[in-house]
């Protein structure tokens, strides 16, 4: 499979991923998140857990992450399915980790989602290629 | 707020730099892109997470707006 998505050159990348995802309630959110090769994992605010029928306080795995700021550790869990790019991953191990609202995204779509195909950001043409 | 679906494109126009809500949303899923839906409540992020559980089906929360070009990011 192959897929295609455009972007503004002149825009940040950030706004141009739409994520789907689906976990224990009866709703399927679609978010966007920020496209970030620099992160390991994918990342999700709090509130989006609890609207996709999660709650992070009573998750018990933790995940020690190091952001620009600090330290800390994260609830975990595991989302029942993650699609971008037409790409559904099932099963994906998500943090959840609040950025500011002025970010203009509610996440991060890192490395352990990515991880499974290949893309390439191509500037030159405005598209991001995945096979 | 319309009852009818609308375009994101018009959503974005008609409620600018605001966080969204939009339900009964019709999308493209080869793009995993909201092509058209209804908008139920815009205004902060929490107050969007807040009315939500209001809702089932194809939902997105989205901010309309862009960053500013002299803001930098560094997550």
């Amino acid at each position: 499979m192959r897929t295609e998505t455009p972007f503004h050159t002149r825009e940040p990348l950030i706004k141009k991923v739409e994520v789907k995802l689906e976990g224990e309630a009866a709703r399927t959110l679609f978010l966007v998140l920020a496209l970030d090769t620099g992160a390991t994992n994918t990342f999700i605010s709090w509130d989006a857990a609890y609207a996709l029928g999660y709650d992070p306080a009573e998750s018990k795995p933790k995940k020690r992450i190091i952001t620009g700021s600090g330290v800390e550790y994260a609830p975990l869990i595991r989302v029942k399915s993650v699609k971008a790019f037409g790409i559904e991953i099932k099963d994906l191990e998500v943090v959840c980790h609040d950025l500011p609202e002025e970010a203009s995204v509610d996440g991060l779509l890192g490395l352990n989602f990515l991880k499974n195909f290949d893309f390439c950001i191509n500037y030159s043409k405005g598209m991001i290629e995945v096979k | 707020m319309s009852n009818e679906l609308q375009p994101i494109e018009e959503i974005e126009k008609i409620y600018p730099n605001e966080w969204v809500l939009i339900v009964d949303c019709e999308t493209d899923e080869a793009t995993t892109s909201v092509i058209r839906g209804r908008v139920v409540a815009h205004g902060r992020k929490r107050e969007i997470y807040e009315k939500v559980v209001n809702y089932t089906g194809k939902v997105s929360i989205r901010y309309t707006g862009k960053l500013p070009e002299d803001v930098g990011v560094m997550f």
